[in-house]
């Protein structure tokens, strides 16, 4: 390589790491601001439309059949809810009898945002939303849709604008625990396609198809109870400590509008 | 005067409307298609078409544009984008010299492999550096898409290049010029 080539590989890269640096200093918080500003309200617009017509590309009778698909998917949704929220009242209720200063928390302290962009990233699996820093949003909290669904986590809050990582993302981890005799728990993985993967399963505890998954509340910021998604398959190899479960998520990605990000839990 | 005016508008509302396309739109294509990176597709394709080393910096300002929408530490994006598209304004000077649509595919294939391995070597680096556990990372899906992302890309830019060189003069090698 000629020296000169050298010379302006040096100073391209200098320049990128002054522009790197100068990011986590905070110089150039004026100018992300006004560039977010720009985008945002018009990625907001034309996702909003991409949604739409993908909505409706696979409907033979767009109308009626898209009013009826979206009542009966809505009403899926709510019927799981309110199952799991029966079966861990049931269990709140046992605990309480047993203890004497018991309080049960089932209020969270949440904002509401709109998907202004998805997967800005090809080999990620993210959503784009149009509230951040300011609005107190934290990398790690837990996004939800409808009363309870689990979409994702926080992964990058800026100052008006933050990233979700959605559960099918191959860095996504979510603690979970499975609706079974056992209570299994394991970690939700994603990187699959559209499926996530439940991984480290204690080999000996039995999980059928259809039972659903939550959130286990054993990490920090995700509370307990919010729904993630009904086995599809188990995975079980001979002599292996742990078993596997394919999970089919409740919520189809590609049609995600608004969420709601829980920000802390009383 | 006016002219400069005129282009440098050019060129940021292309950079406003990359990123809104790759941010708000892209997801529309099919699998595999949505891996298409149109923002490196349209850098690529600037460097064919205008043969100038400006366009890396045009890329710097589209992938800073990306970077503020990207769930990955900033920087990561910004390094390796650049670093790939001024490798492949040199491969385009000294090797990829010849001007047809399989130096085209190759130039892309190259810069966007070159591409990735900066990314992932830096992501690695932070990853160890912040002590977390490289092992829980599905280093099998990211291979997978990094495949798709390149595959499609590299696809797309030869059916752009074909397409386009009946318009664009520069583009075709029959054309004799200095």
């Amino acid at each position: 390589m000629r020296p000169s080539r050298i010379k302006k590989t040096g100073i391209v890269g200098t320049i990128i790491g002054l522009l790197i640096i100068f990011h986590y200093i905070g110089w150039l918080a004026p100018i992300e601001k006004a560039i977010i500003k720009i985008v945002s309200p018009t990625s907001e617009q034309i996702y909003s439309l991409g949604v739409s017509i993908e909505e409706r590309k696979n409907l033979n009778n767009p109308d009626e059949l898209y009013k009826a698909y979206k009542e009966l998917e809505k009403t899926y949704q709510e019927a799981q809810v309110d199952n799991v929220t029966q079966a861990l009242l049931q269990e709140e209720n046992e605990e309480l009898r047993q203890q004497l200063s018991f309080f049960a928390t089932s209020s969270y302290t949440h904002i509401g945002a709109e998907v202004i962009g998805r997967n800005i990233d090809p080999i990620a699996s993210t959503l784009t939303i149009n509230k951040g820093k300011e609005d107190h949003i934290e990398a790690g909290q837990p996004v939800i849709i409808g009363k309870g669904i689990l979409i994702g986590k926080i992964a990058r809050a800026n100052e008006k604008t933050a990233i979700i990582r959605l559960m099918n993302d191959s860095k996504s981890k979510i603690a979970g625990t499975i609706r079974n005799q056992d209570k299994s728990i394991g970690i939700v993985e994603g990187g699959y396609g559209i499926s996530v993967r439940m991984n480290f399963i204690p080999q000996n505890e039995k999980i059928d198809i259809d039972d659903i998954i939550v959130t286990s509340g054993l990490e920090e910021h995700v509370s307990r109870g919010l729904i993630i998604g009904t086995v599809e398959a188990i995975e079980k190899e001979a002599y292996q400590p742990f078993q596997r479960a394919i999970i089919t998520p409740t919520v189809r990605f590609n049609d995600i509008i608004t969420v709601s990000i829980i920000t802390g839990t009383p | 005067m006016l002219r400069i005016a005129l282009k440098c508008i050019l060129v940021i509302g292309s950079i406003f409307l990359l990123t809104f396309l790759q941010t708000s739109a892209s997801f529309l294509l099919p699998h595999p298609f949505v891996k298409i990176n149109i923002v490196f597709l349209a850098m690529i394709f600037a460097i064919l078409l205008y043969e100038s080393g400006n366009i890396v910096w045009i890329s710097a300002i589209a992938h800073f544009f990306i970077e503020l929408f990207a769930s990955t530490p900033f920087g990561i994006i910004l390094f390796s984008s650049t670093m790939s598209i001024l490798a492949a304004f040199w491969l385009y000077q000294t090797i990829f010299t010849n001007r047809s649509w399989y130096a085209a595919m190759a130039m892309t294939a190259i810069a966007l492999i070159m591409y990735r391995i900066l990314y992932l070597f830096i992501f690695i680096m932070i990853e160890i550096i912040t002590e977390a556990t490289l092992s829980l990372v599905n280093w099998g899906a990211i291979a997978k898409t990094i495949f798709w992302e390149v595959s499609m890309t590299t696809i797309a830019m030869g059916i752009l290049y074909v397409l386009l060189s009946g318009i664009f003069k520069k583009l075709n090698h029959h054309v004799i010029y200095s």
